[in-house]
């Protein structure tokens, strides 16, 4: 396993992203996605959508995306996972 | 848009970001300067970035107030702010001293029009004068682009620099909030006013507030909710100040005055820079939205 990153907190309205880089799995597969949220048997659907979207066009082989929610909107959840993956993206020294 | 008041925001905290179109601000700040820590900056960038792509602001003005030129960030800032195809917020750059620095940040902005297939120009700009180098220029810097918006005060780094006090009673900063004022005239920019870092001191505020207004400001910021409608209520013209205005206006339209160029109010001359005046009272925010 590599280091995980993060971005977020596990305060009210936001919601604690971290990544890692899974050497364990195939670098044929994508993204691995757990949520934890108070919500998700309401809006689970919507905050999985909001984490792919923020996946989107991102270098994803291989990772695990763990998503510690606390009432997050949409926005922030995508704005977590995206900034996640750009520390993620700095961490391996790509551009 | 004229703003009689902003709202500042911290740009990392979605809880603030979300609840800053409750409390009545004409305008709301985004932050990603000295309410952001320098580790959480990207962070920070992508939530600023992704609220202005998708969340409902309602009817207050939008500017993010980016990281300084003489920073590492600035670059990225304005990158992402910039992201969404159809929301544009104004610029706020701080800590302008030289119409240089307005020029780089327009040339950034310039490549990041065209690559987006933009209209140029479309990307305006509120710059801060926070220094008495800045005041020093202060009409150089507000003519040096199309694109400025409107300029504001920064008094906390200024008082820092030249050991003026931030005490409302000891009009120190009417030299350097006067000499703004007049360049934003000259300019024929809107020019806002500096925030009162002592949220609880509602006194202390109202004083600031109305010197601000005195000196001739038209809006000021705010770094706490609680300003907001004191704010609000020190920059709308008040009754007594629009039933002039309405009464200089029908005057001078009235029986050709217009064309002779002069009319008589009450004993008072008013010409064309009187009728200004007027029209300029009743176009404010809390008077044209019936407030």
């Amino acid at each position: 396993m590599g280091t995980a990153v993060r971005s977020g907190t596990p305060a009210k309205h936001d919601a604690l992203v971290e990544i890692i880089r899974d050497g364990e799995r195939s670098t044929d597969t994508g993204a691995a996605i757990t949520i934890d949220s108070p919500v998700a048997p309401l809006f689970g659907a919507y905050q999985r959508a909001a984490v792919e979207a923020g996946l989107t066009g991102q270098p994803v082989r291989a990772i695990r995306v763990s998503v510690h929610d606390n009432h997050a909107l949409d926005f922030v959840l995508r704005a977590r996972v995206k900034a996640a993956m750009r520390k993620l993206v700095l961490m391996e020294g790509m551009p | 848009m004229t703003c009689r008041s902003w709202l500042y925001c911290p740009g990392n905290d979605p809880g603030k970001i979300t609840q800053a179109a409750l409390y009545g601000a004409d305008g709301i700040i985004l932050d990603l300067e000295d309410s952001v820590a320098a580790e959480e900056k990207l962070d920070a960038r992508e939530l600023v970035a992704e609220a202005l792509r998708s969340f409902d602001f309602g009817e207050a003005q939008l500017c993010v107030r980016i990281n300084s030129l003489e920073t590492t960030w600035w670059e990225e800032d304005l990158r992402a702010i910039l992201r969404s195809p159809d929301r544009v917020p104004l610029v706020r750059i701080p800590k302008v001293e030289s119409p240089e620095t307005v020029a780089s940040a327009a040339a950034l902005v310039a490549e990041i029009e065209r690559a987006a297939g933009r209209q140029p120009g479309t990307v305006r700009f509120q710059c801060i004068v926070e220094t008495p180098r800045g005041v020093e220029k202060a009409y150089s810097i507000v003519t040096s682009s199309s694109r400025i918006d409107s300029v504001s005060f920064g008094a906390e780094d200024y008082c820092a620099q030249t050991g003026a006090s931030r005490s409302p009673a000891a009009k120190a900063l009417d030299f350097a909030r006067s000499r703004l004022v007049n360049a934003a005239g000259a300019a024929a920019i809107t020019v806002y006013d500096t925030v009162w870092g002592a949220f609880r001191d509602m006194e202390g505020l109202r004083d600031d507030a109305k010197r601000a207004r005195e000196i001739g400001f038209d809006g000021k910021s705010a770094v706490h909710p609680d300003q907001v409608a004191l704010i609000n209520e020190i920059f709308t013209p008040s009754e007594q100040e629009r039933s002039w205005a309405k009464r200089v206006i029908d005057a001078f339209d009235g029986e050709g005055a217009g064309s002779r160029g002069v009319a008589a109010v009450e004993g008072q001359m008013i010409d064309a820079p009187v009728v200004a005046r007027a029209r300029r009272i009743l176009a404010s925010p809390g008077v044209r939205d019936g407030g």
